[in-house]
């Protein structure tokens, strides 16, 4: 009967569960269907427009480049001009080289007369003859109201793209023109470099379909010319302001889709095509997500179905089982009522004929739980104490632990009244768990002041202490307030303990009762046995809510940095780590903690980036310091990402100060670096383009001080045009090797160097200088004086400076002593000289760039700052230290150490 | 009984399907987030006249430094010095080639055709060569055709105009020694500079070398005066020795034209040309294709990124010539 029963309330749940899942699945189904062609078609269209804003983006820079073009070749046409009304024809070749110079794109300059002939002609590769110059350029001259003509692109032999434009020579338009020819591979690098989403590539077609530039410069050196292609045709010949869109198979086989701009000013085309590949991969991957949302649906719809169909078939159920049990025995089995239907009637019809039959059960087992409840009751504390300890254990937060305390002692002893009272430094008494009838009349938090009531002489007395009526206790201490509190919870007879660990009370466990009974030596025993279990738990409470308070601040703390943080263990294995360490490693979707930090880096890091920072943890943890524990730094590399991020890292320590990881603090410096990468490539070609002019203004003046036909006046004033031209091309040098030595691009050829020499050399070199200043100077060399490793021109260069500015700070008549020791593997070299000095606060800026002491802006106003920057840079670069001692107004002494040669040579000194 | 057990059989499939879905889903993101293809070691094979070409080989290493390989860690450079040029070039290339490289790099005309006539098929990327297509290297600028790419110095088609330029610094220069080595590009070179001279009405002496040797002695034959300029042929040879072509040209107090700037640190008069270091680093990059997997047929012969005039002027004073302003306004480099 029962297993018919059974199958028939399955059969009726699974019908439930059928019914409820089919429901909710069709209607999962039902949304995504509605939903998902609209995403598909919002990915297609969100594709074209971003393709759209990305050929606009390649369109507009290249536009910017021709425009650019244009106007160097109008302003080219005006200088022409001025020199044409001049009349001094000579004056065209300094126009034309001084084009070519400044524009790099450009191969040739000329100018074409009325006729179609050249006037002049100057080009960066062909040699310009009689029958060169009678070639007609390859552009039809035909006036444009003074707009710029562009000639249609040509390929040359090395198939670069060349494409020649002319600039009216007057205005209003007249019959010459200045014919400039622009070389585009300039135009190759814009397109390899843009950026246009995943897969995409830029490039450029000429009004034919050839191509002119592309992602692959190779694409365009093999002539490649994409006529056929009935997208560019289409762009070349319409055009349109919202882009000609397409899809086309391309060169290298690949299914695209492109968007196409018409360049208007010259009739070429700029396109911007993706795989139509990635295109699919995002409909793929929306059609993905409907999927997993559905077969999540699906599930959910079941879970739900499931747990339904078991709620309604649930009361039966149990009815069922409670049938069953009560046919094994289980009289004192009661069916719950939850429902007040049929099934809820039929449930206490049972419960009535069980409570009849379980009463007359009971009775017969009366005696025989009489006989054993003395034994009980001793197991029972046994298992109470037992359990106590195993509930105190199960919790550390202090408020729930004190109403476990109070809850277990009520249960225990059968009191009506207990309460947990913590003890103050000052030695008050603060309630912290309240149970039973105590509720009446304290509360958590209420203060027992010192030695007050049973609970302050149980802390003075530091044992148990009780009474059988609190109020008739002779000698105990109850203030008014604490007597109302009694009164309202009834208590007479009272038991405290004192809560003691390692000598120490910290706080009393308290029994309340209201008769006036005596309290057993075996209820104090236990309470006491309570107390002292409580007593430590208390305790590891206090100090878990103690270090959770610490661990959550030191959280706070490494969350509010923008900085990332992470501790690694001796496995290299990441123990913590900050949300900002995800983000700058590019690794926010993974989690860090329990990773390998080899593997975490390998994510976006270089090989060589990341090498670098696991050797020096490998070295770390091997040795137990970094860096002979002042750390170490370095940078990671994540080209992907485009960021630099500057790490450090510290060995972690513990209590015992053994070290048990690294710690590794993160910082993004990818701006700074930028910054300094442009601040560097600007002063470089700065300092390049001022020099060029400036050695030719020096060369003129020297040519122009040896003519004879010059007066002695003009030479004077050439003259002090040359010093100061002299001054400014070495300023512009002293930029230019700061700029080199800085990013690394300054050619060294480290060799043996005779320093001994070089100094003598340089010496002589100044001996001018010396000698109008009437100095006297002494040079001193050790006799084991080797060799040293150095570049000879920049070793000579810090020699040079040094020794400029000894003669140059001393007054007339001074004395300049110069010194060459061996120290070690080192060669040592200083100058001493008698001059104004260098103030103390000045000298640990000294060494910095653009740095002039204030004595010295005072006494001589030609200096830069750059001399004893570079200084510093040449001698760091070869290894060696520069430093300077000095009293204001006592002189100077500078130092500098080279490294010597390896089989350095013993130095013969003169 | 059986319904209790049709109760943990229904928790058990609904427990598996849960289960077999998280399974699906990790092993998706796994697929998805696999990273990139393991780096290799590479073996790149040099073949180099050395001396002055050092600064190539410098610059080839920067550019594949920048590119990311890393000499001991993912790059073998199997580097052979000839010191110059002599007999024993195609019996280093055959034993170049022997050792299996990637990829071989050779520098100058001679060293090319040696290592060409070497191998068929492991590529070869040539730099400095100085008109790959007239010396028969390659049929085209566009494609090799064959195992070869590289970039040219164009050093051959600008003969003319460098011949151009010394004229304008140096007008009344009539009479030019030519050292003329034996690579096809010396050849090739003094033909355009003929073709210039005879337009411009100079005169070309030539003097044919094929050793440091001849180059001295065809030095020693020539009597002071007899020319009033040299001008630098370019060949692997005389670029390789040009410090006697420096020296002879301090000593005569004449110009001397050159076609790397680097010799105009060094004392030549003038220059213009591509640079060495930089065409090293443009050939890193084309030597970074090839071991990308691209055929060297399929890629195109570049030319310099940038032709440098240089100018010493210490030299022009001392051999009491004055460069004009146009010159000075072109030049990119200006030595003092």
């Amino acid at each position: 009967m029962t297993p018919a029963i059974g199958l028939r309330l399955g059969t009726l749940r699974r019908r439930l569960f059928v019914l409820l899942a089919v429901t909710s699945v069709l209607t999962v189904v039902g949304v995504n269907l509605v939903w998902l062609p609209g995403a598909l078609h919002d990915v297609t269209s969100a594709r074209s427009e971003l393709q759209l804003v990305a050929v606009r983006g390649v369109r507009d820079q290249i536009e910017l480049f021709l425009a650019d073009k244009e106007d160097a070749l109008t302003a080219a046409a005006r200088q022409f001009r001025a020199v044409l009304l001049g009349g001094d024809v000579s004056q065209m070749a300094v126009v034309g080289h001084r084009f070519l110079q400044r524009e790099g794109a450009f191969e040739e300059i000329g100018v074409v007369d009325g006729h179609g002939a050249w006037r002049y002609r100057l080009s960066r590769r062909e040699v310009v003859t009689h029958a060169s110059a009678d070639a007609r350029p390859p552009v039809d001259l035909v006036s444009d109201g003074g707009a710029v003509i562009w000639g249609s692109v040509v390929t040359t032999e090395t198939s670069e793209p060349w494409v020649t434009l002319a600039a009216p020579l007057s205005e209003p338009a007249g019959d010459a023109f200045v014919v400039g020819v622009l070389n585009l591979k300039v135009l190759w690098a814009l397109t390899s470099d843009v950026q246009v989403g995943q897969g995409g590539r830029a490039y450029l077609v000429d009004r034919r379909g050839g191509l002119i530039a592309a992602d692959d410069p190779s694409l365009v050196l093999k002539q490649l010319s994409f006529a056929e292609r009935p997208f560019v045709r289409s762009l070349l010949a319409e055009g349109s302001a919202n882009g000609v869109n397409g899809f086309y198979t391309n060169e290298r086989g690949i299914e695209a889709m492109a968007t196409g701009l018409h360049l208007d000013r010259v009739g070429w085309g700029v396109v911007v095509e993706h795989p139509r590949a990635v295109v699919a991969r995002a409909v793929e991957r929306k059609l993905l997500f409907f999927a997993v949302l559905t077969v999540a649906g699906i599930l959910v719809s079941a879970a739900i179905g499931h747990l339904l169909s078991r709620r309604l078939t649930r009361p039966l159920e149990r009815l069922r089982l409670g049938v069953q049990r009560f046919g094994r025995g289980e009289l004192d089995h009661r069916v719950s009522i939850e429902t007040s239907d049929e099934i809820g009637e039929l449930a206490q019809q049972f419960n009535q004929m069980a409570t009849e039959l379980g009463a007359s059960h009971a009775r017969l087992e009366e005696r025989i739980r009489d006989a054993t409840r003395d034994l009980a009751r001793r197991q029972h504390e046994a298992e109470e104490l037992a359990r106590v300890a195993r509930t105190l254990t199960e919790n550390l937060e202090v408020s729930q632990l004190a109403d476990r305390v109070v809850r277990t002692a009520l249960d225990l002893f059968a009191v009506q009244s207990s309460v947990l009272w913590s003890r103050d430094p000052d030695g008050s008494l603060v309630a912290l768990g309240i149970s039973g009838q105590a509720r009446n009349g304290f509360r958590v938090g209420d203060v027992l002041p010192r030695g007050v009531s049973l609970a302050g002489r149980a802390v003075s007395q530091g044992r148990a202490v009780w009474t059988r009526d609190v109020f008739a206790e002779p000698d105990l201490v109850v203030t008014a307030e604490q007597r109302t509190r009694l009164e309202a919870t009834g208590d007479r007879a009272i038991l405290c303990v004192p809560l003691a660990v390692k000598g120490e009370t910290i706080g009393v466990l308290s029994l309340g009762d209201d008769s006036t009974r005596e309290f057993t030596t075996e209820e104090i025993t236990l309470l006491q046995t309570v107390a002292d279990q409580a007593a430590i738990v208390l305790q590891n409470a206090n100090l878990y809510v103690e270090s959770q308070t610490q661990r959550l601040q030191l959280t706070q703390i490494l969350e509010s940095t923008s900085d990332g943080v992470l501790f690694v263990d001796a496995g290299r294995r990441v123990q913590a780590a900050n949300y900002h360490t995800g983000e700058l490693l590019g690794c926010e979707s993974i989690p860090l903690v329990g990773g390998d930090l080899g593997a975490i880096l390998g994510h976006e890091c270089t090989p060589a980036s990341a090498a670098e920072l696991l050797r020096t943890c490998d070295a770390g943890l091997t040795a137990g310091f970094v860096g002979e524990g002042r750390g170490a730094a370095g940078d990671l590399e994540m080209p992907n990402l485009k960021r630099v991020v500057r790490w450090e890292t510290r060995t972690t320590r513990d209590a015992a100060d053994r070290t048990v990881g690294l710690t590794i603090t993160l910082h993004d410096v990818t701006r700074e670096r930028e910054i300094a990468q442009m601040k560097s490539d600007f002063v470089s070609f700065a300092t390049h383009q001022l020099r060029t002019p400036l050695s030719g203004i020096k060369w003129m003046l020297e040519l122009g001080v040896q003519e004879r036909e010059v007066s002695e006046q003009a030479k004077s004033y050439m003259h002090d045009a040359l010093g100061a031209a002299q001054r400014l091309i070495q300023l512009v040098n002293d930029l230019l090797d700061v700029s080199r030595l800085e990013s690394g691009r300054m050619k060294t050829a480290v060799q043996a160097v005779d320093l001994v020499g070089l100094t003598r050399n340089v010496l002589g070199d100044l001996k001018p200088q010396i000698d109008d200043k009437d100095h006297r100077l002494t040079v001193d060399v050790s006799e084991d004086i080797l060799e040293v490793a150095a570049d000879p021109q920049l070793l000579r260069q810090v020699v040079l400076n040094l020794s400029s500015n000894a003669i140059k700070y001393s007054r007339p008549g001074g004395r300049i002593m110069v010194r060459l020791t061996r120290d070690h593997e080192l060669v040592r070299w200083q100058i001493q000289d008698t001059g104004i000095g260098i103030p103390k606060e000045s000298q640990r800026h000294l060494f910095e760039k653009f740095y002039r002491a204030d004595n010295v802006v005072a006494l001589e106003t030609d200096g830069t700052g750059l001399g004893l920057y570079l200084v510093r840079l040449i001698v760091e670069q070869m290894g060696g230290r520069v430093w300077c001692e000095s009293e204001e107004g006592q002189g100077a002494t500078f130092f500098f150490t080279a490294p010597c040669g390896k089989g350095g040579q013993p130095l013969a000194v003169a | 009984m059986l319904d209790a057990n049709q109760g943990v059989h229904m928790r058990k499939r609904f427990r598996s399907l849960t289960a077999l879905s998280v399974i699906g889903l990790v092993v998706a993101l796994v697929s998805v987030l696999n990273a990139a293809p393991p780096a290799r070691t590479v073996r790149v094979a040099v073949l180099t006249p050395g001396l002055t070409f050092g600064e190539i080989l410098v610059g080839l290493r920067e550019g594949l430094d920048h590119l990311g390989y890393r000499e001991g860690r993912n790059l073998i450079l199997l580097v052979e010095d000839t010191k110059g040029i002599g007999p024993e070039v195609k019996a280093q290339a055959q034993a170049l080639i022997a050792a299996k490289p990637d990829v071989v790099v050779t520098m100058g005309t001679s060293h090319t055709a040696a290592a060409k006539a070497a191998t068929s098929t492991i590529p070869i990327v040539f730099t400095w060569v100085g008109d790959p297509v007239k010396s028969g290297l390659v049929p085209s600028y566009a494609s090799s055709g064959n195992n070869l790419t590289g970039v040219s110095v164009y050093s051959g088609p600008l003969s003319g105009k460098r011949l151009e330029i010394l004229k304008e610094i140096a007008p009344n220069v009539r009479r030019i020694l030519c050292i003329v080595g034996k690579d096809s590009i010396a050849e090739i070179s003094f033909g355009v500079a003929q073709k210039t001279a005879d337009q411009f009405g100079l005169v070309l002496i030539r003097r044919n070398v094929g050793s440091r040797d001849d180059i001295i002695r065809e030095l020693s034959a020539m009597p002071t005066g007899a020319f009033d300029a040299i001008y630098h042929v370019p060949s692997t040879l005389v670029s390789a020795h040009l410090n006697l072509l420096i020296q002879r040209a301090r000593q005569d107090r004449v110009a001397l034209m050159a076609h790397e700037d680097d010799f105009v640190a060094a004392g030549a008069l003038a220059s213009y040309g591509a640079d060495y270091r930089r065409m090293g680093a443009q050939t890193a990059r084309v030597v970074d294709k090839v071991l990308s997997g691209v055929a060297p047929a399929e890629i195109p012969i570049q030319v310099p990124e940038k032709l440098f005039l240089a100018v010493n002027l210490a030299t022009a004073k001392a051999i009491g010539v004055k460069p004009p302003l146009t010159i000075l306004e072109r030049a990119d480099r200006i030595v003092e």
